[in-house]
């Protein structure tokens, strides 16, 4: 699995992340993605061709990426799975089966709706688990057990 | 008991001599009683819940347990609908019962008893009279179970069967809709669900009949007791107050209210027996024998397979293999061919354990596959099916499925030698994006990967690759053969194909034919004998010109 032996430099180009790896003179446009983005930690990056479906390179960790293609890197991991986490729940209503939310985030306060809670909540673990409302944002509730009783009491109440 | 006393105190202690004195004191009791019946309503309620729930959880994990370790045999002559009905329905049905049926009944007698013993005391004429219509009741309660029982067997068998039409209607909704046959498959669904309905409209009418029938008898009782007891005040019989009349008519309906009662959970208790025993048959069947007392760990094998005079049958007296004599190396490669129903999964069935031969008897590595331990030898035999099975995990999960003590990297090592790690990563969740069903929409070719991956990293030394490429395209088929390869080298092979090109690079090509080895040789020797499996080879060439040609119109 290891490859961060392979030289490569990432570099913007507008929208696009290229990658331009030793010997080869044409750089081509990529997506980096995770390739675990719900386990929690930052192993198994791997760099996607944009447009193939086609894997370049796989890193195992960012250790001996150079600073700047490891800036780029980070961004783009930062801007794909931006995941705001649910500190505590202050009210969930299920009508009609969409169920309402009113949390707390890390990132401030927050309303959403869910439509079919059972299909649009994804278990990591028997404790931790990812929501995705209907606009397709994402929100995390790290632990369960660490909720207050009273969040707790009103996520068990719909999950 | 209490209210029905205290009332005729109040009459006969404040209303008849006009005095207000004890009417606080009598009211209060009445509320305490209350409380007291409140309270312990609901601590009975709570713990019956408890229990039923715990009892019904427990339950159904052993049926699951138990159903694991049942016999491929049983599996192979039932509906998964009907034992997902055992597991789930009956168990729910019995629940229903031990958490308010039980409790009541229980409650109720006591309640009953104590109730007949108060009437006893108060006057023992019209408490025969009462007592008259349980007699009856009694004989309609022994009428109803010898209906009810069977019929809710009946039920239970036609609730699975519902089940299974509405199973497959969701697990084949494709089939269903390229052959336009959503109207038929309505129809079926509809004939299955009218048989259930009269059955459940048998049992409605049965126990309503047997509710209604019973309660007029009982209002016969109050009928007569009204009449009695009247006729003895009106003719100044002493024994008998006023204030006895309103009593012993609290007392009857709290006593007959029971009775009432008693008819509906009559009619839980019957569906909790008709489950009970459903879920039991279950519990009967034997298991697998996983290891005969005489078994031994089998130790890490080299991959050789004998079959000495293999006979086997699934129905009795219909024998699918004939005494079948094999020897296969280690790390040798085996093609199995032969038409539909010759016996080659049986084979399979035969080298994996999931039956047993009724004579002679299979050997790995000179071990008779009977003598050691179940579990060491299907650890050492890979399958991949031709629809690989994924549960519904993520996909990392689903790699390790049977490893599961193997590394992310070795996981990942194993989905790039299978070709699947790049569409893994490509999914938004990546090895965490969760599969199966209901899960994530996978190809057949892209499913295919994941069990190759599955099987590389359990590196059996026995593969068997049963039609694993039958389902697929000829371009997912070369984008899953470079991992196959890499995946058989080394190892015992045995794979099933139709598609006999893709036997080519076997050592040996073993013909079936009506449960019997017919031809042995290298790829092209059975050709050139120009027995079955020629006239096989022939008729698929003809197959793939006649598709190709209309192909090119």
């Amino acid at each position: 699995m290891k490859q961060e032996g392979q030289r490569f430099t990432l570099y913007r180009c507008g929208d696009l992340v290229m990658i331009r790896r030793a010997g080869q003179a044409e750089a081509v446009p990529v997506r980096v993605v995770r390739a675990r983005p719900l386990a929690g930690h930052c192993r198994a990056i791997s760099i996607l061709h944009a447009t193939e479906k086609k894997e370049l390179l796989l890193l195992e960790s960012l250790e001996h990426v150079d600073a700047s293609s490891r800036a780029i890197i980070e961004q783009e991991l930062a801007r794909r799975y931006f995941l705001p986490r649910i500190t505590r729940v202050l009210q969930t209503r299920v009508s009609f089966g969409n169920c309402y939310w009113k949390v707390e985030t890390d990132r401030g306060p927050k309303h959403f709706l869910m439509k079919s809670p059972e299909t649009n909540t994804t278990w990591v673990t028997d404790d931790r688990c990812i929501l995705r409302d209907t606009l397709g944002n994402c929100y995390e509730i790290p632990s369960l057990q660490a909720l207050d009783s009273a969040s707790r009491r009103r996520v068990e109440a719909v999950l | 008991m209490g209210p029905p006393y205290i009332t005729k105190r109040i009459v006969d202690d404040v209303i008849v001599p006009r005095d207000a004195s004890l009417l606080w004191a009598w009211i209060l009791v009445m509320v305490g009683c209350g409380l007291l019946y409140l309270l312990s309503q609901f601590t009975g309620g709570l713990l019956g819940a408890w229990l039923a729930a715990r009892l019904a959880s427990d339950l159904r994990s052993s049926v699951h347990a138990h159903l694991q370790r049942l016999r491929m045999s049983y599996f192979g002559k039932r509906e998964a609908g009907e034992i997902v009905s055992r597991v789930m329905r009956d168990t729910g049905r019995l629940q229903h019962f031990l958490v308010d049926g039980l409790p009541f009944l229980l409650v109720n007698t006591l309640w009953f008893v104590a109730i007949a013993a108060m009437l006893l005391s108060l006057d023992v004429q019209l408490t025969l009279l009462v007592l008259l219509p349980v007699a009856l009741l009694l004989g309609g309660v022994k009428w109803s179970w010898s209906k009810l029982v069977p019929l809710f067997h009946k039920e239970g068998s036609q609730y699975g069967g519902l089940y299974s039409v509405l199973g497959e209607s969701i697990l084949g909704i494709k089939a269903i809709k390229a052959a336009s046959d959503e109207a038929r498959r309505a129809g079926r669904f509809n004939k299955t669900n009218r048989n259930l309905f009269r059955t459940t409209f048998s049992i409605e009418g049965h126990w309503t009949g047997f509710q209604k029938g019973s309660f007029w008898i009982m209002s016969l009782g109050v009928t007569a007791l009204w009449l009695v007891a009247s006729w003895r005040i009106a003719h100044g019989d002493n024994r008998l107050t006023l204030g006895d009349l309103p009593a012993f008519v609290g007392h009857i309906w709290l006593f007959y209210g029971p009775l009432q009662w008693f008819s509906v959970v009559l009619n839980w208790m019957s569906q909790a027996f008709a489950g009970a025993e459903r879920i039991f048959s279950m519990l009967d069947t034997p298991q697998e024998v996983y290891d005969s007392p005489d078994a031994v760990p089998l130790p890490k094998i080299r991959g050789e397979i004998r079959f000495e005079d293999v006979h086997f049958s699934y129905d009795r007296g219909k024998e699918v293999i004939k005494g079948i004599n094999l020897h296969i190396r280690p790390g040798e490669m085996i093609g199995l061919v032969g038409k539909s129903g010759a016996g080659k999964s049986t084979i399979i069935n035969l080298i994996s354990r999931f039956y047993d031969a009724d004579c002679g008897q299979v050997y790995i590595d000179g071990h008779p596959i009977q003598k050691v331990r179940l579990t060491g030898l299907r650890r050492q035999i890979g399958i991949v099916m031709q629809e690989p099975f994924l549960f519904r995990q993520n996909v990392l999960e689903n790699i390790r499925y049977g490893s599961p003590d193997r590394s992310f990297e070795e996981v990942v090592r194993a989905a790039q030698a299978a070709n699947a790690h790049s569409f893994i990563v490509e999914k938004e969740h990546g090895y965490d994006t969760i599969i199966g069903e209901g899960g994530a929409q996978l190809s057949v070719g892209e499913k295919q990967r994941i069990a190759i991956a599955r099987a590389i990293l359990n590196d059996p030394p026995i593969l068997i690759l049963d039609e694993a490429t039958s389902s697929v395209d000829s371009e997912t088929e070369k984008a899953i053969q470079e991992p196959t390869a890499h995946l058989v080298s080394d190892r015992t092979t045995i794979a099933i194909a139709h598609r006999l090109a893709t036997l080519r690079n076997v050592d040996r090509l073993i013909v079936v034919e009506d449960g019997k080895i017919v031809e042995v040789g290298a790829h092209d020797e059975p050709i050139r004998a120009g027995g079955g499996y020629a006239t096989l080879v022939k008729t698929q060439r003809e197959l793939s010109r006649v598709r190709s040609s209309m192909c090119e119109e």
